[in-house]
């Protein structure tokens, strides 16, 4: 097997100009400054990208990649703000590794928020149907439509880069997963598709602000370790849902960071506290499998995802979704 | 009774003149117009370099009549029309109301003039979208129906946009979606850009299936077809007329009354009357005590099986299936 892995530093910014460079990295097509398609033995689909209003773009990503590659986003010269969304499964379950039958659950945030300064990278999976929109929007655009959610002084201090890093991931919102999936069923050649882009990103931009004026402000500047220790007991969080909540100081000690900071920095990126992501991704693992249709009942659900008493898993469920487990409850027919 | 001359455009000098006609005054993006004429929003937005929309979301406290006179032909107005009840009445020359408003979106070239009343105590709701024309050219330019004639349908010696329409349920929704959405937060102007360029798509994907008839179409045509339709409406009952009388009472050509007809409402008069039957039909055996028989005579059909078929052709459930559901 070929261990050569395809990487491409690339760069994003409000204008298009930012596509030749990529498409030539790639030895994709590139037409009207608009559609990116890639090689075919690269990988099937390509990119759109447009400029909605001043301060304001789109770049829609509907691929399958063929062969391995790397992105590196490298930081931009002119300062904006990104954000994506990853359609894809929010819940995914494999097969644990030396086991064999053990089945593991892990559960993703299809949501980022960034500022275009800094650096990612993103490894697609080979050959499976990626479909992410990312927008990229000017901090005077933000800022002219936080309204007046908080007082003018939070947000002017909310968006000085030398006082705080804006940077979050979330689930998405199911106004925008719905948005995402009727354009996700239109191809960009369609003589529409243009204007359906267009749309469907104004609209969730509204999402987005909506779910942002309602955020606690936590003014802080954000280093790139912190950010990804924060990251990585997020993930491990994901990763091991059907345990109980290992306690902040196992959290904030596998960061490397005082308790009281750990709590701090992990609520300004993930929106929720350590204990109450856990418990909210604890319940949206366990929705998953009551709806799979796999078990035979709520208590076997119940014990799944680590409640060892139906009656307190009903009642937390209940809380989190308004309606109770065997609402939703499929029966496995086997 | 107010009377107002105004004009629509992409740029926004027209503002102004209308807002004055109305008693009011321009405040931003916003039309302040007096209670005694009507009260509620009127709201202009530019969406792009290229497209302006107006929402009109008003009830009138007074009939007002419109004559729209527009000094550019550079832009198509899309009109997406929730005006309840039967309050928008078309005018003929002499300002009789020639007829009823049964369409929710028309869709009228700038060159053309139009007349019309608003009732008083009539609600409306009204996204007005102004696109220019060499924009709504480069989108119906990638239509495959559109290539070869492009050049011809946007020569304005010899083609008028020119269309009644109904929405479709996805615009109706959009519009529902965007009307609970308060207009004082700047979030606002960005959902209304969204909801505008969704109309749009929208449409694109209506016009998609349309077949386009190229004509030159001026004020007097349409409001002959308005006419001929309120005309074919009160003979509902009655087997249908004819093209030769309709076209004689419309004052044109039968070849011209057809072509006009099914251009402005994308339908053949004979459709059109046959449309209107069943739906007629429909109503008076929903309403009950009736056999299917009797309304099959009322409405002059040939025989009742014939009836049973053209509603199930319609309708997609034969009226007797249909009568069990009530």
């Amino acid at each position: 097997m070929s261990a050569t892995v395809l990487h491409i530093k690339h760069h994003y910014a409000l204008a298009p100009h930012w596509q030749q460079p990529m498409a030539d990295d790639l030895g994709a097509k590139l037409t009207e400054e608009k559609l990116l398609e890639l090689p075919k033995n690269i990988g099937k689909g390509g990119s759109y990208f447009l400029e909605v209003m001043p301060g304001f773009s789109l770049l829609l990503a509907d691929v399958t990649f063929f062969t391995p590659i790397t992105f590196t986003r490298l930081a931009s010269t002119d300062h904006f703000y990104l954000v994506y969304y990853d359609l894809s499964d929010e819940i995914s379950s494999h097969i644990v590794e030396g086991t064999d039958h053990k089945i593991g659950y892990r559960s993703k945030l299809g949501m980022g928020f960034m500022e275009s300064h800094t650096e990612s990278t993103l490894i697609p999976t080979l050959n499976e149907r990626y479909y992410s929109l990312r927008l990229f929007m000017s901090k005077q655009l933000l800022m002219s439509l936080m309204g007046n959610s908080k007082p003018q002084n939070i947000i002017e201090a909310l968006f000085d880069e030398t006082k705080n890093t804006l940077f979050f991931y979330s689930h998405i919102d199911s106004s925008t997963r719905l948005l995402l999936k009727e354009l996700k069923e239109k191809s960009f050649t369609d003589p529409s598709f243009e204007l359906h882009a267009k749309g469907t990103a104004l609209k969730i931009l509204t999402h987005l602000m909506r779910r942002a004026r309602n955020f606690e402000p936590i003014i802080q500047k954000l280093s790139a370790s912190d950010t990804t220790a924060i990251l990585s007991t997020s993930q491990y969080l994901q990763d091991n849902l059907p345990l109980d909540f290992p306690g902040v100081t196992f959290l904030a000690e596998m960061a490397g960071m005082s308790e009281s900071k750990y709590k701090k920095l992990f609520t300004k990126i993930v929106k929720s506290s350590p204990k109450s992501f856990f418990l909210e991704e604890k319940l949206l693992l366990a929705k998953n499998l009551l709806e799979s249709g796999n078990f035979k009942s709520i208590r076997e659900v119940a014990l799944e995802v680590g409640y060892s008493k139906p009656g307190y898993f009903s009642e937390a469920y209940k809380k989190a979704f308004n309606e109770l487990p065997q609402e939703v409850f499929i029966k496995t027919t086997i | 009774m107010k009377e107002v001359t105004h004009e629509y455009g992409i740029e926004l000098f027209w503002k102004k003149n209308l807002a004055e006609q109305l008693d009011g005054y321009v405040d931003g993006n916003y039309l302040r117009i007096p209670q005694e004429i009507h009260s509620g929003t009127r709201y202009v937005l530019p969406i792009s370099p290229f497209s302006t929309a107006l929402i009109i979301d008003v009830t009138y406290n007074q009939p007002v009549t419109f004559h729209q006179r527009n000094t550019k032909d550079d832009f198509i107005g899309v009109y997406f029309n929730l005006t309840e009840g039967e309050a928008f009445h078309v005018l003929d020359k002499v300002s009789r109301p020639v007829g009823r408003w049964n369409y929710n979106l028309a869709i009228m070239d700038s060159s053309l003039d139009a007349d019309y009343i608003i009732q008083e105590g009539s609600k409306t709701y009204m996204i007005s979208i102004f696109i220019a024309k060499t924009a709504f050219k480069a989108y119906l330019g990638k239509l495959p129906q559109f290539k070869d004639i492009l050049d011809e349908v946007f020569d304005s010696k010899k083609n008028t946009f020119i269309r009644y329409e109904r929405m479709t349920n996805e615009a109706w929704w959009l519009i529902e979606e965007l009307r609970k959405i308060d207009m004082d937060d700047p979030l606002y102007d960005v959902f209304l850009k969204g909801t505008v360029y969704a109309l749009m798509a929208n449409y694109m994907d209506q016009v998609a299936n349309q077949e386009i008839l190229i004509e030159k179409v001026v004020k007097e045509d349409l409001t002959a077809i308005i006419s001929s339709q309120s005309a074919l409406l009160d003979l509902i009952t009655e087997p249908f007329p004819g093209i030769s009388s309709l076209a004689n009472n419309a004052r044109m050509s039968e070849t011209r009354y057809k072509s006009l007809f099914k251009k402005i409402t994308g339908l053949s008069p004979n459709v059109f009357f046959l449309n209107n039957k069943l739906s007629s039909a429909k109503q008076v055996l929903e309403n009950g005590e009736v056999t299917i028989g009797e309304v099959s005579a009322q409405f002059n059909f040939a025989t009742p099986s014939h009836f049973a078929e053209l509603f199930k052709n319609a309708y997609g459930i034969a009226p007797k299936d249909h009568l069990s559901y009530f």
